[in-house]
């Protein structure tokens, strides 16, 4: 069983710290930094292949001695900001000892589909386009043209103001202008 | 004394070029040279050339501001009268490019505005370009502004507008279509109408800007050479004033129809004399009337923005024959196309983007598909320029494109993904036939779904690519094999987009380094590797690699309007760049460099 393997627990404890420092970085919202889907995601990984972790440290230096630290594993990225040295060679201990002579990684999972985008110009738009309400522009039409057929030319003026008052209390005016 | 033979002739001195042809006709000439491919090529004879070319370039367009450093371009080219300058990835018009992700006009405002002494013309793209950028453009330049161009560009308010209108009074040309813009009040535009007399180009269209319709009307008596008005929205009826006053305008956009179904409100709109472009917004059924007198005269129709129903897409375009340019949503249906086919031979342009995905009761279903291209490319073969969202397409209709568009230098078509079945999977033929017989392609795009392109029709793009200098591809190809065939053809391919693709990163890497004009690379959905690392195999001199990390929900970046990025996937960007790794990448960005 999976559970019995010394190497799967010993990924298991890093993952654990690894957890505590993004937790203990995040708590920072001033440097919040982009952070992996999660620890559970890395210990599937795990499960799945024994990748060897690769560690890259930027040149670029924040106060306090830490220094940004960026891991890629598993073709996940993990940036955590004021990385203390001791903390960076403590993560690279647990790495290095979860690596070993695992089996052959596994196919990488089905990469998936993505979304077409829509051009922000047009998004817009559309959402101005459902905000008018469609059933009351038809309604609306069917109500202008009976009324244009029923009433006769006398009333014309009269039958305009109404239209223009139902077409108020219906809202839509309003919200258009308010825009 | 009579006998004498005469001193043999200084042949050397005859013969040699440099000294025969004085500096100002080798001046005048290169003035004439006006493709910037050229110029370049020019620019390598000799030290001379060089330098006649960059005191003569008037015009220069860095495709990528992170590709050139602003002041090596001023050392190089010190009178150039035109620039052009472009910023974040195209990708940020689809809403997958965070706002903060760079493209700042600062740095190049800050070093060239004032220097560069025959600068009139600016055009920044996709960039964020601040207030305060905008105030030190105008303290250089403003009395020689004659062209403002932001396009799709962010961090400006009105008050940026209202310096240039107050300190730019021989601007021809005002154009911020797309931008998004703090409104802090219409006054920009009342003091334009008041200090300009002679503006031929205002395009505000697609910002949210409020004006007052008397501001236009002043604009309109001011400057009698007003040509083209582009706008934000604002009901027509009110603009009815306008319209008799700009008796020059012959392109109009924006507006508004906002009471539908008042007839008699609209009836009083008359259109300037001259008028042949057109758009209008929320223009319904009961509107389209307004056009009809004088839809003969029309070239250009933007109809993107309206309320019509298929029906009514064939009865304005029955009354078009003379377009140039349409530019529609896929409501106008196949049916719509047939008519599109049968009355406008003389179309050079043709844009059918993506409308609603589920069509109301006023639009019928399917939207656009072979038949409709099919009809198109039958019955309009003059066509340039084809950017299609399709619901269903062939192999036939692809090569019936490549049979009777021979004139089209740009193609983009993208597969839908709500249809389930399509009819004629893989395009693999189709792609061929159309590249082949497009010989004038310089873009070309290609979004389909996953089997839409077998490795074999990656691989005749890659042959076929011709003169062909921008790429996007979504979802071709089966294997990193056929990325590889892809990329072993593209000899002239500068800038390449990809999308959602399954290649690997070694693949990725291993293709950049066998096309020898790429500049440029964007991608997004890719198969990450198990080290990440694979992409440094890509690295180069002078070749900067930026990664972006996917990102997950709560850690979503959000843009200026407020909404989170609609995407998380991991964005990979790549280019050529004389400037040297970025310095102002956000925090999410990595750059990647060997140790």
């Amino acid at each position: 069983m999976a559970s019995t393997d010394p190497m799967t627990r010993r990924f298991a404890v890093a993952c654990g710290v690894l957890s505590q420092y993004v937790k203990a970085n995040s708590s920072q919202p001033s440097t919040a930094a982009p952070v992996a889907q999660g620890v559970s995601g890395l210990m599937a990984a795990a499960a799945a292949a024994a990748a060897a972790p690769v560690v890259q440290e930027p040149g670029c230096e924040v106060d306090g001695g830490g220094q940004q630290f960026t891991i890629f594993y598993a073709g996940k990225v993990v940036v955590i900001d004021r990385c203390t040295p001791a903390m960076a060679a403590e993560l690279m201990r647990f790495a290095s000892a979860a690596q070993g002579g695992g089996g052959a990684p596994e196919a990488p999972p089905a990469l998936v589909d993505m979304p077409i985008a829509r051009k922000a110009s047009l998004k817009r738009f559309l959402a101005k386009r459902k905000a008018t309400p469609a059933s009351a522009r038809s309604s609306y039409v069917v109500r202008a043209a009976a009324a244009e057929e029923e009433q006769p030319p006398a009333k014309k003026a009269k039958a305009a103001v109404e239209r223009r008052e139902d077409w108020l209390a219906l809202g839509s005016l309003g919200h258009m202008h308010s825009r | 004394m009579g006998g004498e033979v005469p001193e043999p002739r200084r042949l050397n001195r005859a013969l040699s070029f440099d000294d025969w042809v004085p500096d100002e006709a080798l001046h005048l000439v290169m003035g004439h040279v006006e493709d910037p491919r050229d110029r370049e090529a020019a620019s390598r004879v000799c030290r001379r050339w060089h330098r006649i070319d960059a005191l003569t370039r008037k015009h220069v367009t860095v495709a990528f501001c992170y590709a050139a450093r602003p002041a090596r371009l001023r050392e190089r080219f010190p009178r150039l009268e035109s620039l052009s300058l472009k910023g974040k990835p195209r990708a940020a018009m689809y809403g997958l490019i965070p706002d903060d992700w760079g493209a700042y006009a600062a740095p190049w405002i800050d070093e060239l505005a004032a220097p560069l002494e025959c600068l009139k013309a600016l055009h920044l793209r996709r960039m964020t370009v601040t207030d305060a950028d905008i105030a030190a453009l105008v303290r250089a330049r403003g009395h020689m502004l004659q062209e403002l161009k932001l396009d799709k560009c962010i961090g400006f308010s009105t008050d940026a507008l209202r310096l240039v209108a107050r300190s730019c009074r021989s601007l021809r040309t005002l154009f911020l279509e797309e931008c998004h813009i703090t409104d802090k009040g219409g006054e920009w535009l009342h003091e334009l109408a008041v200090n300009n007399s002679v503006l031929v180009t205002l395009n505000f269209y697609m910002t949210e800007l409020k004006v007052a319709p008397a501001d236009l009307e002043l604009l309109a008596k001011n400057c009698k050479s007003l040509i083209s008005l582009k706008m934000s929205e604002c009901d027509l009826s009110d603009l009815i004033s306008f319209f008799q006053t700009a008796n020059a305008l012959q392109d109009f956009a924006g507006g508004a129809f906002y009471e539908v179904g008042e007839l008699t409100k609209y009836e009083k709109v008359k259109f300037p004399p001259r008028l042949c472009f057109l758009g209008l917004t929320y223009m319904g059924t009961n509107e389209m009337p307004v056009i009809f007198p004088f839809s003969m005269k029309l070239k250009k129709l933007d109809l993107q923005y309206t309320f019509l129903t298929t029906e009514d897409h064939c009865q304005i375009i029955a009354k078009c024959p003379n377009l140039l340019i349409l530019e529609v949503r896929n409501v106008i249906g196949d049916r719509g196309l047939e008519v599109v086919g049968d009355t406008c031979k003389k179309l050079r342009r043709l844009r059918i983007e993506r409308g609603d995905d589920d069509p109301g009761l006023q639009e019928e279903q399917g939207g656009v598909s072979q038949l409709g291209l099919t009809a198109v490319a039958v019955g309009c073969r003059e066509l340039e320029y084809i950017a299609a969202y399709v619901s269903d397409i062939t192999n036939g209709a692809l090569e019936s494109i490549g049979t009777f568009c021979k004139n089209l230098y740009d193609f983009r078509l993208v597969l839908l993904d709500r249809e389930r079945q399509v009819t004629d999977l893989p395009l693999d033929n189709g792609v061929c036939a159309l590249l082949r017989n497009c010989t004038k392609l310089r873009r070309f795009a290609l979004y389909l779904r996953p089997g839409g392109l077998s490795d074999d029709g990656l691989s005749y793009i890659g042959q076929y690519s011709g003169n062909i200098q921008y790429m996007l591809l979504g979802n071709v190809g089966e294997s990193d094999h056929g990325l590889i065939r892809f990329a072993v053809g593209c000899t002239n391919l500068q800038k390449l987009e990809l999308r959602s693709c399954c290649f690997s990163e070694r693949a990725l890497s291993l293709a950049v380094l066998q096309m020898p004009s790429l500049r440029y690379i964007w991608v997004q959905g890719y198969r990450a590797s198990q080290t990440g690392l694979d992409l440094l195999l890509m690295a180069r001199p002078f070749w900067n690699i930026e990664f972006t990390p996917p990102s997950p929900e709560s850690f979503n970046h959000m843009t200026e309007d407020g909404e989170p990025c609609v995407d998380s996937h991991a964005q990979v960007l790549a280019y050529y760049s004389l400037a040297g790794r970025r310095s102002d990448c956000p925090q999410w960005v990595i750059p990647l460099h060997p140790a």
